[in-house]
């Protein structure tokens, strides 16, 4: 056995850990008159520190330290450069911001469980071990509870983060009932070696075991993801939370879920073992159609809602459904496409948010807070207008060629099932335009109800020029810098 | 010897007594009660797999140490919203609360 640890590839993770302890420490130990507002640009400081050396390490191949149970392979470097790049633009967000009545006391909290969640999420892009995911998972779970129900004052926060809680601890008890019975077959916590066990054993009793585990952990890990059987807390806790803490849920904590639920899937639950099983289809078709229910529901319900951070929640469920539909089509694109659409995803709802969060100045999200912007200030106006045909996936911009991407992926796929999810996606998409035509139009075509000018922050400038310059430079030039590290 | 059925089967009914708890009740507490019952039915299924399996070993029991530290994690994250919830509302009733 190799004992010699490469500790140099968890570097980027130890980088965000010193961050979180510096910040906890400099809180405890400064006097109290001196403002903690810098603590900001410290955790941006430690993410610019994190990104650097993980560029350090892209040349590495598949490195493993800890007896396997911390590998660095192509996987973990995609997904890591996606959460550190929206790490790095929440945080950004977070010092732009304006915070809500009363929480500039909490500054040092704030930035310590959002840097929480980004190293529980990187920890489970390189996790290869029952354990580790399920940890990474708690990271994150528990950092969003105390996120959500931070503004302790008003009871919709309170309400938002009871709910938000209860859904939350249901979802990790029923992963981990799936994750018992994985164990069970298999007798081991290391995700390769699960493969190799699960062939070995024989008893056919064992694969409806397998079908039944991972039934359990794919409806608990949907709660992460909102898609169909878990997503009715999403419009709820949106509402409630800061907007910040919007944004984190929407863009962050979604994709670490399916990050965990891709990497099981294509080490665990690869076709090899289940290929000629009819469950396997079964379960494939399952999957598929959930897609489809989340896309429906979330569109359906969205064209209705008035507030408009109600309204990304709903969108941000049937996102998860085009998502979900991607990974399950289990096709030869499925990989890239998925990781292209996290990476358009995560910045174009951190865009937005941006923009409600810039308006709406802490107050509710009102639809009405929106008409007649263009007369006011253009140039939100027009970075909202970007990030909606982004979103409803409108050629020149970066969400066109990722639903694109998805699509291919799906047809691929080559059963009914597949081409029935696809059209429906389709379908699902022209249905989505509605509200965010809606919402442009007031923009443009209404006058404003209150002349108000926005001021200008410069955190926010310069996360608005990154996620509109991005999205349009992946948008014309897909193929501009794909990594030839993955 | 207890066979292995035998303690998979006292796990299921714990889990779904839990689980039928915590979507009933109404009060949060009972429900934060119901979570744990389903938490223990986990632990209870990785450590009988720990040693009745197709492979025993032992990681399965280090798991059960690691989910009793989340389960108390959880409960003291949720007290704490609990409280911040009943100095506004002043109820824990969950019917009460919207």
């Amino acid at each position: 056995m190799d004992f010699s640890y490469e500790w140099h590839v968890m570097t980027p993770e130890f980088s965000i850990l010193m961050t979180i302890i510096l910040i906890g420490i400099l809180d405890v130990l400064l006097p109290k008159k001196i403002d903690r507002k810098w603590f900001g640009w410290l955790a941006v400081g430690g993410t610019f520190l994190s990104f650097g050396l993980f560029l350090t390490l892209l040349p590495l191949d598949r490195t493993s330290i800890l007896f396997d149970t911390f590998i660095f392979d192509s996987f973990a470097k995609g997904f890591k450069f996606i959460l550190l790049f929206g790490g790095t633009l929440l945080l950004l967000l977070a010092v732009g911001s304006k915070k809500e009545q009363g929480m500039e006391k909490y500054e040092m909290e704030f930035y310590v469980l959002l840097l929480t969640a980004l190293f529980g999420g990187m920890m489970i892009t390189s996790s290869n071990d029952l354990i580790t995911l399920f940890i990474g998972l708690e990271l994150v779970s528990v950092s969003s509870y105390v996120l959500v129900g931070m503004n302790k004052w008003s009871k919709k926060t309170n309400r938002a983060a009871l709910t938000f809680l209860m859904n939350g601890s249901l979802a990790t008890a029923i992963t981990l009932f799936g994750m018992s019975y994985l164990y069970g077959i298999a007798g081991t916590t290391q995700l390769q070696t699960f493969l190799q066990h699960f062939s070995e054993v024989s008893n056919p009793a064992t694969r409806y075991l397998y079908i039944i585990g991972f039934c359990f952990l794919f409806i608990g890990l949907s709660f992460k993801w909102t898609t169909m059987p878990f997503s009715l807390w999403a419009p709820d806790v949106y509402e409630g939370a800061q907007t910040i803490v919007t944004a984190f849920l929407s863009a962050f904590s979604k994709i670490i879920g399916l990050i965990m639920f891709f990497r099981l899937i294509f080490t665990v639950f690869s076709e090899t073992v289940l290929d000629q099983h009819v469950m396997f289809s079964i379960f494939q078709n399952s999957l598929l159609i959930l897609a489809l229910l989340s896309m429906t529901f979330g569109n359906m319900m969205a064209i209705g809602q008035r507030n408009v951070k109600r309204l990304l929640a709903y969108s941000s469920i049937a996102h998860g459904g085009y998502m979900l539909a991607g990974i399950a089509s289990f096709s030869a694109h499925s990989m890239e496409a998925v990781t292209y659409y996290f990476l358009v995803y995560s910045l174009i709802t951190i865009g937005a948010f941006t923009i409600v969060s810039y308006i709406t100045d802490g107050n509710e999200a009102d639809e009405q807070t929106f008409t007649g912007l263009f007369k006011t200030t253009p140039l939100l106006a027009i970075s909202l207008t970007i990030f909606f045909i982004s979103l409803a996936g409108l050629p020149p911009t970066a969400g066109f060629i990722g639903k694109w991407k998805l699509l291919i992926s799906i047809i691929d796929g080559g059963s009914p099932i597949h081409y029935v999810t696809a059209i429906g996606m389709i379908g699902m998409t022209i249905v989505s335009y509605a509200y965010y035509f809606r919402i442009m139009a007031s923009m443009y075509f209404q006058y404003p109800n209150k002349e108000e000018k926005f001021s200008v922050r410069l955190p926010l400038v310069i996360l608005l020029f990154l996620c509109i310059a991005v999205t349009f430079l992946i948008g014309l030039l897909p193929n501009f810098g794909t990594p030839t590290w993955i | 010897m207890v066979s292995l059925s035998a303690y998979l089967t006292v796990a299921l009914i714990v889990f779904c007594i839990g689980l039928f708890g915590a979507l009933s009740h109404k009060n949060t507490l009972i429900v934060f009660l119901s979570i744990e019952l389903m938490l223990n039915a986990v632990n209870l299924n990785f450590i009988a797999f720990t040693k009745y399996g197709f492979f025993p070993n032992i990681s399965g029991q280090v798991i059960a140490l690691f989910v009793m530290t989340v389960a108390a994690l959880e409960v003291a994250i949720g007290l704490a919203i609990l409280l911040t919830l009943y100095r506004n509302k002043k109820t824990i009733d969950l019917d009460e609360i919207y």
